[in-house]
């Protein structure tokens, strides 16, 4: 796969080839769910140090692609790199352990435990008997919501999740997936039903996690929200990637026609 | 982006304990029980002849009755904290204990007879739990079908074992004074054990990995899931807890009353759902605490001894319970809207 990779539609986009070899490739992926072909061939990749969006209407196979990504659906043909490495991301373990992890705007946390809880749900310190290193959790939980995302209104890794605004939960939702080093992360709609202040936050984030070494694909409807933050566009229509574009060589009118002609 | 270790110190510090106590699920359980305590010693000492509340004998009898429930409500709580009910507690109270009894009168060694109730427990759980998750059932039905299927069962097995609807339990003497022993005289030690049982529950739901996981899995399922958090194997285990603290409870009882016997406990399983309705766990999982376990109970039998004492008739206290219940289902879903 190159660099900038064009299936169905529209040229690949080659005047900027990366120096580097992508962070993560799809390629050749298909599933079919029945006589329904939710994904064709398709070759997606994410880079070092960017915001690739993803992008479509309704039906146009990014779930799907988010899905076998995460690890929860198998596709029925295709081949995943990490570092031009194949690598297995048949469960959501194995995804994990690929460095990929996928955040969920509605299900990312648990809204009646703390910010500290959360960060270690399922991933807890253990001591003695499985009894848990409260010291250490406390103290990386500060770390944690210091270094990678400041989080503006957070006073205590002791608030429930249901005390903060959903601009705040992704951010902590967001900050949890770096801590557990993973450089990938596969961010469905987190903007969808934030206010516009929290929008903000989010796209920030994103902007600052991509320079700081952690790769975000941001899946959304909104391509202005897109447009803002990434650096690249893959553009998907009947479960088949029509378009990859570099920001540079494409506009927001003419994402929004590829996707309205499709 | 990093900031330093004093810089996040001074940003990141523990809630304040006014904010802790407002929020903690026990607050207002704990100022109810404190309002009704003090209301308690104010009427004794007003009218002393008609409301005994401060006599060492009615404290000794209250201190007595609060760990039957108070056990019972632990292990109950524990599972409603992981988004599930269990009202198979009140056939299994009795019916594990008894078949301790009949073991033991078999001439089974004690410590292996105490084991069959525990394993009786557990079993009773595993089926709870493996229908439930299994099948997708809300646990309210599956377990009201295990309180009918165990209560009647019970009998069954006596019939066995010769007809004997009760035997006298006598425990190894050691056994029995560390359970029954008053502690300076007035305190029960089945309090004190009680205590130690909260105590535990506290650090298993508090400071144990698995009291993360029963948080986790009663407050949103899909989201424990997702951080890799195995809620059915969680869930089995909080059924499992929930069947062993009531055998725990029931094996207290038949060693206080030297009888075990296959009468059934009516409501006690109502009663510690009350009691943990009552200490502010969520009817939806998620959220709770052993504080609010513990005096729910002492609220509980409070009621249960003002009563006594001013001579009510005893389906007060049912009335109390039903409006607690009822008042625990308001408070829960004005939480719910308020998030």
């Amino acid at each position: 796969m190159t660099a900038a990779t064009t299936t169905a539609a529209a040229p690949a986009t080659t005047a900027t080839a990366p120096a580097r070899t992508p962070l993560f490739e799809a390629r050749g992926i298909s599933k079919a769910y029945g006589h329904v072909n939710a994904l064709m061939n398709v070759d997606f990749e994410v880079r070092h140090n960017e915001v690739v969006g993803l992008l479509g209407d309704n039906g146009a196979g990014k779930s799907t692609l988010i899905k076998i990504l995460s690890g929860v659906v198998i596709p029925d043909r295709g081949s995943f790199f990490r570092n031009g490495q194949p690598v297995d991301i048949s469960s959501r373990r194995k995804s994990e352990q690929a460095g990929i992890q996928t955040i969920y705007q509605d299900i990312a946390l648990v809204r009646s435990m703390s910010i500290m809880r959360n960060i270690y749900a399922g991933r807890e310190p253990l001591g003695p008997l499985g009894f848990m290193k409260m010291g250490e959790m406390r103290r990386t939980a500060v770390e944690i919501l210091d270094k990678y995302v400041r989080i503006a209104g957070i006073t205590s890794p002791d608030l429930l999740v249901e005390e903060l605004s959903g601009g705040q939960a992704q951010a902590v939702a967001i900050a949890r997936a770096v801590h557990f080093k993973r450089d990938i992360l596969l961010l469905d709609e987190p903007t969808s039903a934030l206010s516009v202040r929290e929008t903000e936050k989010v796209l920030a984030i994103m902007r600052e996690l991509a320079e700081s070494g952690v790769s975000c694909v941001f899946v959304t409807h909104n391509l202005y929200h897109a447009f803002r933050v990434c650096d690249r566009f893959t553009i998907m229509a009947h479960g088949q990637n029509v378009k990859t574009a570099l920001k540079a060589d494409t506009s927001l009118n003419e994402l929004t026609d590829i996707i309205m002609s499709h | 982006m990093v900031a330093s270790a004093v810089d996040s110190a001074l940003r990141y510090r523990r809630a304040s304990w006014q904010s802790r106590v407002r929020s903690h699920p026990a607050g207002p359980v704990t100022i109810l029980f404190v309002v009704m305590l003090a209301g308690c010693i104010v009427a004794s000492l007003l009218l002393p002849e008609q409301f005994r509340f401060l006599l060492p004998g009615n404290l000794s009898l209250v201190l007595r009755q609060i760990p039957n429930l108070g056990l019972v409500a632990l292990g109950v709580g524990i599972l409603m904290i992981a988004g599930e009910f269990d009202l198979s507690v009140g056939s299994v109270f009795v019916a594990a204990p008894f078949a301790t009894a009949v073991a033991y009168d078999a001439g089974v060694p004690f410590a292996l007879a105490v084991l069959i109730a525990i394993a009786i427990a557990v079993v009773i759980g595993l089926i709870n739990a493996g229908i439930t998750l299994g099948f997708r059932i809300p646990s309210f039905i599956t377990t009201l079908g295990m309180l009918f299927i165990v209560r009647t069962a019970a009998p069954y097995i006596v019939d066995l074992y010769g007809g004997r609807k009760s035997l006298p339990f006598r425990p190894p003497e050691g056994f029995k004074e560390v359970l029954t022993v008053d502690v300076f005289g007035f305190l029960p030690a089945q309090f004190i054990w009680f205590l130690l049982f909260a105590v535990l529950a506290y650090l298993l739901l508090n400071r144990h990995f698995l009291g993360n996981h029963f948080f986790a899995a009663g407050g949103d399922p899909k989201a424990a899931q997702f951080a890799g958090i195995n809620v059915n194997r969680t869930k089995t285990v909080a059924f499992v807890l929930s069947s062993v603290f009531a055998t725990i409870s029931g094996i207290f009882t038949i060693t206080r009353v030297a009888v075990a016997q296959t009468n059934p406990q009516l409501f006690i399983e109502l009663y510690a759902v009350a009691i943990c309705v009552i200490g502010g766990l969520s009817l939806f999982g998620g959220r709770g605490s052993v504080l609010g376990i513990v005096i729910g109970a002492c609220v509980l039998q409070l009621v249960q001894d003002i009563i006594l004492l001013a001579q009510l008739p005893g389906f007060y206290l049912d009335m109390f319970v039903g409006l607690m219940i009822v008042a625990g289902v308001v408070i829960n879903q004005a939480i719910k809207r308020k998030y």
